[in-house]
């Protein structure tokens, strides 16, 4: 059957049973054009998801992504309302197309709050950031989307519906079905519904922005982390002269903090500070310093050694405009590059160079630099070669087995 | 079930003298692990020293198609160290070197079988800690820790082993060597760190572990909250949540466990109550007295008769002790007794307690709970004498109909001491056939051998190992 003959039958099939309302063509610029499915709740799911099992159409669950060529996008963006709310336990399930924005305006309403932070949480879903694995702009073992899901439903791509974990705080009955599904990119179903664990708003918040240098953060941090110190702040980036100056911070790099809890607390942490601290937004001042770069990447370091490598090659490089925000509690540095140039490759095999001899990798998103001599990178779960992958292989036959869903992504950490 | 010859030949060579054993008394020592009603011996005991020799060991087994089992201490409580099929049993103990503390980027690297508390005692020197700390913590190793998720009363406010993992080495039951995550944030990525963390020793042997450590927080304090009721303490734990008061710790004991604490320690804590909360909380100085009084507060509303400060370290101690030992002192009340490990939602917990006392009342039987109860995981204790099989009976109905009830009310029948072998028949109550299934297809994920830790968390027969005494097990099924 042609692609196209193929598309109008799928169309049809998915119309007829789910609504001529939830499923679009989705027109692309100059490519093939591709279906998007919104369905409305977890049976239109499941519906969906056996009709492109049956048909053999490739399929990528999304929340606000569009469809790519020759795949069909599930979307959740219709199935985004609070499903269940236990607010004596503090739980709550949640349809995975909700935004975290428009949940935590919700929630904040009930003086509530998902312990997740987001650079755009009008663009992101639930089900997305859990499905990506990203983990905010917020420090702090805790305050990841890992750290909150008690359980979800999913689709898996052989159409099974599967309930992972529950609703209590604590469970270790079994191997665990929802942190399969953490950064698996989709490749191993469609995530419906979240149920997660809320916490009240703290009573007081502050942040903070103080001009440091990069040769001045290592001091400062070890006495800002000092356990002398009023509090560990639950944010403590550093953004480099350039990120600052993009930030609207003249002058040199500048360390962000911030403090939560009771309001006696956080004004002694607040009145504690170093003097020139400046009272700041710290989402606001991050979007500031990250709009407009046209490359993203990681530098997975270790905040000192970071503060080692980024200082000469970041003069080195200049005209691809660098600049770098680390966090200092987790050590995830962002790097990102403002201005296009033609050697943008070189300066970045150089900083993937310069980072591995100190025993650290440089990736761009989701795969790593790659540098010239290096082996060629496992194929993703085709190769059998990695022990992480051939794992994740198994998974993926085991979830997936009509191999529909979109490919695995990396095992974190998973090959060296 | 014995060895095949050449298996033993193999491993002495690779082990040494004293790395391999097959005498009885051996098998005999690592026939059992915490889980009381089930003693199974191994064929033999592989105690490697070395990342390779774990290695050799695992693909040796697969040579000769002989199963093993991980065991770090042997503290389980769910027998999930012990060798359903016989097999080799593979310790880590001799694994136990800390491999390098970075006080700075505050990660620690370990092998396996490093004691929990050791590590604590070495981070402390650069002013940090390792937050999960189970009550057993002086003796189980960080491999178990990671082999179960393990939890412990401070883990309401420091989370449980899981976000405290950065990296992994695992020997997979083929014997390659799988490397995890690394030494910071492991960022985003299919996550297969956070599928093995709790996968119970079934997807290989861990051997070494990048740990985050956090900071000794500066100041802390340690309330004694007595109530008339388990009802009205718990009703304060749900407020205090609810206020956004996330103590480090916020434990819950019920009368009959202060009776036996109190006969035991003579500490003098009130006997007559019907619950006390012990609540602690750290962070900065400045919060200390703020978060006390609205935890006072909140406690005198909900009905606290007596709110009682640790004034010193010393009277710390002592309301600390009378928590972590309250298992110890029911031995004096009791020959023996079976805990449980249910998990309730939080709002739950009166009618659970309602439903452990009227359970334990109908079969005759003695029980104490202790209960993180900020968490909703309850151990009650119901007290047995292994002698008496009548009594042996009557308790381990009880346990049945208790992590049943749980089920019931939304919760789960364990939250951190795993299925094992004790748990595997209950978790078709929480999932249906087709979860069941996936269960299955992530085991056979990450050990297509079926080698590794046979028989554990699925429910099945299995076991051709030596059963040396058996009771109670076919109660719970
Ligand atoms: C290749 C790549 C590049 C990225 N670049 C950036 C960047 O430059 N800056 C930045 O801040 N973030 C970046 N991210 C993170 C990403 O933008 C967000 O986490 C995500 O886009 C959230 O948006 P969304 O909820 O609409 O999910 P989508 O963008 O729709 O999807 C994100 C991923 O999650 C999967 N997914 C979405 N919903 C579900 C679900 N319900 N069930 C299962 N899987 C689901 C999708 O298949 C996709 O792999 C990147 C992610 C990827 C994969
Ligand atoms: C008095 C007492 C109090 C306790 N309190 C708590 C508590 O507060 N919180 C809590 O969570 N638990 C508690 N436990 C249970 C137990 O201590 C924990 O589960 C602990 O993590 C087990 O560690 P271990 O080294 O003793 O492991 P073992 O008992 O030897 O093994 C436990 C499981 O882990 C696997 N395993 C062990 N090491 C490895 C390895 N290196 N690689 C792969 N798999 C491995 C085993 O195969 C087995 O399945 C308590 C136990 C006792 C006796």
């Amino acid at each position: 059957m042609s692609g196209s003959r193929m598309n109008r039958d799928l169309l049809r099939r998915l119309s007829a049973a789910l609504g001529a309302e939830t499923v679009a063509w989705v027109e692309g610029d100059g490519t093939p054009s591709s279906l998007r499915v919104e369905a409305p709740d977890r049976e239109g799911f499941h519906v969906a998801a056996a009709i492109l099992l049956e048909k053999l159409a490739p399929w990528r669950p999304v929340g606000l992504a569009k469809a790519e060529p020759g795949r069909c996008a599930v979307s959740t963006v219709a199935f985004d309302g609070i499903l269940d709310f236990w607010p004596r336990d503090l739980v709550a399930r949640i349809g995975a197309g909700a935004r975290l924005g428009d949940l935590q305006a919700l929630l904040a309403e009930q003086g509530l709050r998902v312990p997740v932070t987001s650079l755009r949480p009008g663009e992101h879903t639930l089900g997305g950031l859990f499905a990506s694995g990203e983990r905010g702009w917020r420090g702090g073992p805790n305050h990841r989307l890992r750290e909150s899901v008690l359980g979800l439903t999913v689709i898996d791509g052989g159409g099974r519906v599967l309930k992972g974990g529950g609703r209590v705080m604590k469970n270790v009955a079994g191997w665990d079905l929802v942190h399969l599904h953490h950064g698996a990119g989709g490749a191993l179903g469609v995530i419906t519904d979240l149920t997660i664990k809320l916490e009240a708003r703290p009573q007081a918040a502050s942040a903070f922005a103080l001009p440091v240098g990069v040769e001045e953060v290592a001091t400062l941090l070890d006495s800002t982390r000092l356990p002398a110190a009023a509090a560990e702040p639950v944010v403590q980036l550093w953004l480099d002269e350039t990120a600052a100056a993009r930030a609207g911070f003249e002058g040199g790099g500048l360390l962000v903090v911030a403090a939560e809890g009771w309001r006696e607390a956080v004004d002694h942490w607040a009145s504690a500070l170093p003097q020139g601290a400046v009272a700041v937004d710290p989402a606001e001042l991050l979007r500031r310093a990250c709009e407009g770069a046209f490359w993203s990447g990681r530098l997975h370091l270790g905040p000192s050694a970071v503060l080692d490598v980024w200082p000469s090659w970041s003069r080195k490089w200049k005209l691809v405009e660098p600049s770098l925000v680390l966090d200092l509690q987790t050590g995830h540095a962002r790097v990102l590059l403002h201005r296009e140039a033609p050697l943008r490759n070189a300066a970045l095999i150089e900083l993937a160079k310069a980072g591995r001899a100190v025993g650290g990798r440089l990736y761009a998103e989701t795969e790593e630099v790659a540098i010239a001599g290096d082996a060629a990178p496992p194929d993703g779960p085709s190769s059998s070669e990695d022990p992480a992958w051939a794992i994740a292989r198994r998974l993926k036959v085991a979830f997936d087995p009509g191999n529909l869903l979109p490919p695995l992504p990396r095992p974190v950490g998973g090959w060296r | 079930m014995t060895l095949p010859p050449g298996l033993g030949r193999e491993l002495s060579a690779i082990l040494g003298k004293d790395g391999f054993f097959d005498d009885p008394i051996h098998r005999r020592v690592y026939d059992s692990d915490a889980y009381p009603h089930e003693h199974l011996a191994p064929a033999a005991v592989a105690l490697p020293r070395t990342v390779e020799q774990v290695q050799e060991v695992v693909r040796a087994c697969r040579r000769h198609d002989v199963s093993f089992t991980p065991r770090g201490a042997g503290t389980g409580l769910s027998g999930g160290a012990l060798p359903l099929d016989g097999g080799l049993q593979i310790g880590l103990a001799r694994m136990h070197r800390i491999l390098d503390i970075d006080p700075f980027e505050r990660v620690a690297r370990v092998e396996a079988g490093v004691v929990n508390l050791d590590l604590k005692k070495a981070a402390a020197r650069h002013g940090l800690t390792f937050a999960p700390d189970p009550s057993s913590e002086s003796a189980c190793t960080l491999g178990g820790n990671f082999a179960g998720n393990s939890g412990g009363p401070h883990c309401l406010k420091y989370g449980v082993m899981l976000p405290h993992v950065l990296g992994a080495k695992i020997v997979t039951p083929e014997g390659e060597l799988l490397e995890l995550g690394g030494r910071w944030d492991p960022g985003e990525g299919l996550d297969l760190l956070a599928l093995l963390v709790g996968s119970e020793g079934t997807g290989g042997i861990v051997v070494e572990l990048t740990l985050r450590l956090v900071p000794l927080e500066p100041a802390r304090s340690t309330f004694l909250a007595v109530f008339e009721t388990i009802d009205d303490a718990a009703s304060a734990v749900s407020r205090l949540v609810a206020r956004g008061i996330v103590p480090a710790a916020l434990e819950l004991v019920d009368r009959v466990m202060m009776q036996a604490v109190e006969e035991a320690y003579g500490f003098g804590f009130p006997v007559d109550a019907g619950a006390v909360l012990l609540i602690e909380i750290d962070g900065p100085e400045a919060a200390m007295p703020v978060e006390a009084q609205r935890i006072e507060e909140i406690c005198r509303k909900k009905g606290c008769r007596e709110f009682r400060t640790a004034r010193s370290d010393t009277e710390r101690a002592q309301l600390w002790k009378a928590r972590k030992h309250a298992f110890g002192a029911v031995g004096r009340l009791s020959p023996n007794y079976a805990t449980q490990d249910g998990v309730v939602p939080r709002a739950e917990i009166p009618r659970i307690c309602e439903f452990i006392y009227e359970t334990a009342r109908r079969h005759g039987v003695t029980v104490g709970v202790v209960l993180h109860a900020g968490d909703g995981n309850l151990h009650p204790a119901l007290f047995y004498d292994e002698r008496d099989e009548e009594s042996v009976e009557a308790a381990m109905k009880a346990s049945g109909e208790i992590i049943g009830a749980c089920i019931e009310l939304g919760g789960s029948p364990t939250g951190e001491h795993g299925v094992g072998l004790e748990k595997r028949e209950f978790l078709p109550l929480i999932y249906g056939p087709t979860e069941m299934a996936a269960q299955a297809d992530i085991r056979d994920a990450l050990d297509p051998t079926g080698r590794c830790n046979p028989g554990k968390v699925l429910p099945g027969e299995g076991g051709e190992g030596d059963r040396l005494r058996v009771v109670g097990r076919q109660v719970s099924a």
